[in-house]
């Protein structure tokens, strides 16, 4: 049997020959081994390309998740850290309180004399038509 | 490219829903030019809330310790910086509309719009805004905390009844 140097050694005309030479047997079953084999390779090949055309996108999103997390760092941090207390004193922070509370009651009072302002225009209006008529 | 593009998206979405609060509103314009602001902490809330004086029940029955003591940060912004103004009012109302807030009172009288939103559930009330529009001037005021909806109710009338 020849060792793979010998057949390295030989020229192409000689291996034409030895191809086409049918007085040699060729073993039983090769045929659909080597195809086998080849088809086998061929579908690993083709289902790491699968793969890695399916992963294709991590690289980027990555990237992206990286810049992401970047900018919340930079403008969304600032605006969650706690601000610093106007008042050190409780007592200057109650009247401050207190100050709000007055200010809100104000605005609201004036939303309550409107509505009530409002309530009672149809009742004149209603009662000014029924002395007219009466 | 239309993974990326829709991550981003869900990232800016989450990112600009994530940043509207009281807070984020303070940080973000209490050092401006032109405006005043205040802000009460936690930590001060608790300190006011062993205060003798308001320790007394003021009115009939409203006990303000309790009241002060539910709360957990006061926001007040007031500006009278025109660029910051329209700027303010775009920022609260998206906190407003982002948020599960509940409108409970608008008044508008000679160029003045007065608003006043809730949220929390039937009982309790987590954040309480207070938005005031004048001409040249707009106030933003946000109380948070855990308040119980009857006692706010209840000073709102007492105040009310003051004036």
């Amino acid at each position: 049997m020849k060792e793979l140097k010998d057949i390295e050694n030989i020229s192409f005309e000689e291996l034409e020959r030895i191809a086409s030479d049918g007085s040699i047997r060729v073993p039983e079953g090769l045929q659909a081994s080597v195809k086998a084999t080849i088809e086998a390779a061929a579908a690993a090949e083709d289902a790491k390309r699968k793969a890695q055309r399916r992963f294709a996108w991590l690289p980027y999103v990555s990237a992206f998740a990286a810049v992401a997390v970047c900018a919340a760092i930079v403008f969304i941090a600032p605006e969650r850290t706690a601000p610093k207390d106007t008042f050190d004193d409780p007592a200057a922070a109650y009247a401050e309180l207190e100050k709000t509370f007055n200010y809100i009651a104000q605005k609201m009072d004036k939303g309550i004399q409107m509505a009530e302002a409002a309530s009672q225009e149809p009742l004149e209006i209603m009662s000014n038509t029924i002395n007219r008529t009466y | 490219m239309k993974k990326i593009i829709i991550i981003a998206a869900a990232i800016l979405m989450t990112a600009s829903a994530f940043a509207q609060d009281g807070k984020s509103i303070y940080n973000k314009y209490s050092d401006e030019a032109g405006v005043s602001a205040v802000y009460i902490s936690p930590a001060m809330f608790r300190l006011m809330g062993r205060l003798p004086d308001i320790e007394v029940t003021d009115g009939e029955s409203f006990n303000l310790g309790a009241f002060v003591r539910s709360l957990t940060g006061m926001y007040i912004i007031n500006s009278e910086n025109k660029d910051i103004n329209s700027s303010l009012k775009s920022e609260a109302e998206r906190m407003i509309s982002k948020g599960k807030y509940e409108m409970l009172m608008e008044a508008k009288d000679d160029g003045e719009t007065v608003r006043m939103y809730t949220s929390g559930t039937d009982k309790i009330i987590d954040s309480f805004v207070f938005l005031v529009k004048e001409p040249g001037e707009y106030t933003f005021i946000c109380f948070d905390g855990k308040m119980d909806r009857a006692e706010v109710e209840k000073a709102v009338g007492e105040t009310m009844k003051k004036l």
